[in-house]
């Protein structure tokens, strides 16, 4: 609370010298938002449209520049008098409201837009009178009510990924509570929020207690938690602002306009600072008092299990995961990567074994499996997937959890005595059995591959003659050795991959799918008939199975037109149109 | 023609449509009625822009060759429609920039009730089992409603022909079929982007493959429904099915059954009104046609008579002339006994 007292400090200060001087410069922290290039893509983009909640709009929304008019109001001599209250009223101590000229008590369609007519037009025609550029002040509608805006949105969230974290921590370094200066918490006996005292004590993400809609606690006082959207725009901005008063124009400021945390071009701008002032060998590591090494296992329970339909649930009898969580955080840019929610285990209250409703009814099994969900085990491997050089064999796959030969990569069977402690663990659901998790994960986990490996090269064939078909062409002639070890050396550096290419043959599935994994597949041919027949079948006939095949993976890496051999005189690999790229023409 | 006689062909009309005419009857099929009706499904994931199948459709159909080769990519960087020359276009579209491109194979879709074969007064359009709608040229008037009607702008007209044009589009090589081929352009796709089948089947595998993937494919299979379905199937991938420039607000009701209920209670839709007319046209066309013929004749009748007269003039001529020169060679032959006469008194007395 102290860091917020000294930044409410600096804040009446720097308003006091800038009442002196008269130098705000809103554009603080906007350096790189000059730079935005395209005048019409813009990130400040505000649609004025609260009156759909009353029924349909009569007028087209309208289509506000935020940006434009603080730039505006800022070069106003009188302008440092009211700064962000020309626009938006404040509570008693200070908390500002986001909508314009009003609070956030509910109001009436007839209030709401005669608040925006009545106001807007005023400052409109007040400037004009004075002979200064302002907005439409005709009452003509469409000045304001424009249905063909010229510019368009290129808005993007904001993601405090670890860097920036870490440079925000690096500001608060001699901060004596230096997580405190951001986090908070709700203190029940004083009925307000505190600064977190310790790390293991914050509760997390923002997002966690400030949901992306608000929240209500009733008992509470104040009974509403803001939006997400509300606490940070009343935080962040609020704290750039003060710093950029306070420390003159030496000192590195966050932005505080839409674009400068919105813009993409920013935001690129913000990633590349970081990766200059973050230190290389920098711990990134957000560190909370998480373990190294976890156990996921379904939650035990004492009772049986009663599921939505009154029945109960049996247990999954499937081994426990043992999770590496230092090598994930080390993957994920947040923790809400995969704590969406909140920090605590994810079976406890929201995705329990029969699902509840605190969690949308996903059951652990769906949280942990759920292809669509990118906070999910497998729906965060899935997307990994779409990188180029996995997707030359995943792009056609099925997605997500489906082959039931798959189970054992992440449900690791205990063996050589490691059975025993498993079974221990699952037996037990208290304090012993949560410290002997990380030990008996590491153990189970040190078996796993690290990296890919396939067949020797000597037994990859150099090259296979496809000319079962040839008829225009001459046969193609494959580069079949080439082709695999390019593929393998593409996912040397991935734990991933390696962790899930578990045999030898997994490789070659890629392409030699639905068959058995074996150093020497049956032929395309034997399920793939030669002859198309008028008969519609799912399964494709052998011509386009092999030009699906091939294309298909040439085109989801990416590597169409590319010279991607480092050999020298290498040719381009052929575009899916360049026939004669892989097998050349027939001389008649 | 009278004005009067206009009006009371329009009274007529107006008898005849209260007998009602079923818009139905003119499309003569239903998706009901033709279980095993053929279809293509095109998987726009697949197709690479070869150009293969317009190709293949040119040879198959007899087709003139294009200003440019098929082998030259470079004319997808354009949109183009199907002519009366090239039954299938292949277009290129950029659903997402910096992303690979999207193509798309236009050409007939074979509706289940075709729109064409209902604005048809003359029924050269016809759906058949094999799926094809086929045309019918013989027939065919060329008042090019078919064209008018299509909701997806295919059939196209040989302008250029002085004589007898024909109005052209896919037939999803109907006669190939029949022989147990398969379409040209299926045949020639190295991709199976297109893939002829039973249309209930090839909409079963449709379904699987975007149920598959569906974070790929747009959830829907376009032809499906659409305009009361059509044999030609589309699957698409993401966004959407407008963003190849498909139109994907034409709804699921079918041209004719579209039409049907209005003309029944409104004679004066813009459907029946090329009817009506052109049946009023025909009539008026037809009397004027008589009395020409009739003109004729009384003329061929006039010039037939005219020529019995001479005739009988000529041979009463001859006939006088004959009876006159008769008389010339008596009085001739008369004189010449006379004067023999003379002759033969006079010697005696010398």
């Amino acid at each position: 609370m102290k860091n917020a007292k000294r930044r409410t400090g600096t804040l009446l200060v720097a308003l006091a010298l800038l009442g002196a001087g008269g130098l705000l410069t809103l554009t603080a922290g906007q350096g790189a938002a000059k730079d935005q290039g395209d005048d019409k893509l813009r990130a400040d983009i505000l649609s004025i449209d609260e009156l759909k909640q009353f029924g349909p709009l009569t007028q087209p929304p309208v289509v506000f520049l935020h940006d434009k008019h603080t730039a505006a109001l800022g070069k106003q001599q009188k302008f440092y008098q009211k700064e962000c209250g020309t626009c938006h009223l404040s509570t008693k101590d200070g908390t500002m409201f986001l909508a314009y000229q009003r609070d956030d008590a509910p109001a009436s369609a007839e209030t709401i837009k005669n608040t925006y007519h009545n106001n807007c037009l005023k400052c409109h025609m007040d400037m004009s009178a004075a002979g200064q550029k302002s907005g439409p002040s005709d009452v003509q509608c469409k000045g304001c009510h424009n249905g063909t805006p010229d510019v368009s949105s290129n808005w993007q969230p904001i993601t405090v990924d670890k860097r920036l974290h870490f440079r925000h921590a690096a500001t608060q370094e001699k901060a004596e509570n230096k997580c405190g200066a951001c986090h908070h918490l709700y203190d029940e006996a004083a009925g307000k929020t505190v600064a977190a005292p310790a790390p293991e004590k914050v509760a997390g993400a923002c997002v966690y207690c400030h949901t992306a809609s608000g929240s209500t606690v009733p008992g509470r006082k104040p009974e509403k938690i803001r939006s997400l959207r509300l606490a940070a725009h009343g935080e962040c901005v609020t704290c750039h602002r003060a710093v950029a008063a306070s420390g003159g124009k030496d000192v590195p400021t966050g932005p505080s306009t839409c674009a400068g945390c919105h813009g993409p071009l920013d935001q690129k701008a913000i990633a590349e600072t970081s990766l200059k002032k973050v230190p290389a060998d920098a711990d990134l590591r957000i560190k909370r008092g998480q373990p190294d090494f976890a156990m996921i296992r379904p939650a035990a329970a004492d009772k049986p299990v009663i599921g939505a339909d009154g029945k109960p649930v049996k247990a999954y009898g499937m081994p426990p995961v043992p999770f590496d969580h230092k090598y994930h955080e080390a993957k994920s840019e947040t923790c809400v990567s995969c704590h969406h929610a909140a920090l605590t285990s994810c079976a406890a209250k929201c995705h329990t074994v029969p699902g509840a409703k605190d969690g949308g009814n996903v059951t652990l099994e769906a949280a942990m499996h759920k292809v669509e969900a990118p906070q999910s085990c497998a729906g965060c491997h899935a997307a990994l997937q779409k990188k180029p050089e996995c997707a030359g064999c995943h792009a056609a796959m099925k997605k997500g959890v489906g082959d039931k030969a798959q189970c054992g990569s992440c449900h690791v069977v205990p063996t050589d005595g490691l059975d025993k402690a498993v079974a221990e663990f699952m037996g037990r659901n208290d304090k012993e059995a949560a410290a002997m998790a990380p030990a008996l994960a590491e153990k189970l986990l040190s078996g796993k591959r690290q990296a890919t490996a396939t067949f020797a090269a000597d037994d990859i064939p150099e090259t296979v003659t496809i000319g079962s078909l040839a008829k225009d062409y001459e046969p193609s002639v494959l580069p079949h050795r080439k082709i695999v070890l390019s593929m393998v050396a593409g996912m040397k550096d991935s734990k991933l991959a390696g962790a899930f290419h578990a045999t030898d043959a997994a490789v070659c599935q890629g392409c030699h799918h639905n068959s058995p994994a074996s150093k020497t597949p049956p032929r395309c041919g034997n399920c793939h008939p030669a002859v198309e027949g008028t008969a519609a079948s799912p399964r494709p006939a052998l011509k386009a199975a092999y030009h699906n095949q091939c294309m298909g993976c040439h085109t989801a890496m990416g590597i169409d037109g590319k010279v991607v051999d480092k050999a020298p005189g290498a040719k381009p690999v052929p575009k899916a149109t360049d026939c004669s790229g892989c097998h050349a023409e027939k001389k008649k | 023609m009278k004005r009067r006689h206009f009006l009371g062909l329009l009274g007529a009309a107006g008898v005849s449509l209260t007998t009602g005419v079923s818009a139905k009857a003119a499309s003569g099929a239903d998706v009901a009625g033709m279980p095993n009706v053929g279809g293509v499904l095109f998987d726009a994931s697949r197709c690479i822009g070869c150009r293969k199948c317009e190709a293949a459709c040119n040879k198959v159909n007899d087709l003139p060759q294009p200003a440019k080769p098929f082998d030259d990519l470079t004319v997808m960087d354009t949109a183009r429609r199907t002519d009366a020359a090239s039954y299938t276009v292949v277009n290129k579209y950029q659903p997402k920039p910096g992303e690979n491109p999207v193509f798309r194979k236009i050409q007939c879709n074979h509706c289940m009730e075709p729109a064409c074969a209902s604005a048809c007064f003359v029924k050269a359009f016809k759906k058949t089992e094999t799926g094809a709608v086929v045309y019918d040229a013989s027939v065919c008037v060329g008042c090019r409603y078919c064209m008018v009607a299509c909701p997806f702008n295919i059939p196209a007209y040989e302008y250029h022909k002085a004589l007898a044009p024909r109005v052209m589009k896919c037939t999803l090589c109907h006669p190939r079929l029949l022989e147990g081929k398969l379409p040209g352009c299926v045949e020639a796709c190295p991709k199976e982007a297109l893939q002829f089948g039973k249309r209930r089947e090839l909409i079963n595998i449709a379904w699987d493959r975007v149920t598959a993937s569906p974070d790929k494919y747009v959830q829907h299979v376009y032809g499906e429904h659409e305009m009361g379905g059509t044999s030609w199937l589309y699957i698409a991938p993401k966004p959407s099915f407008s963003a190849i420039g498909m139109d994907e607000h034409l709804g699921t009701t079918s041209a004719p059954e579209l039409t049907s209920g209005a003309l029944a209670a409104v004679p004066a839709v813009a459907g029946i009104w090329p009817v009506l007319l052109t049946g009023i046209y025909a009539i008026s066309k037809r009397k004027d046609k008589i009395a020409e013929d009739e003109k004729k004749a009384a003329v061929e009748a006039a010039i037939a008579k005219a020529s019995a007269d001479a005739e009988a003039k000529l041979a009463e001529e001859l006939s006088k002339a004959e009876v006159a020169g008769k008389r010339r060679i008596e009085v001739e032959v008369k004189k010449a006994l006379e004067a023999a006469a003379k002759e033969q008194e006079g010697g005696e007395d010398a």
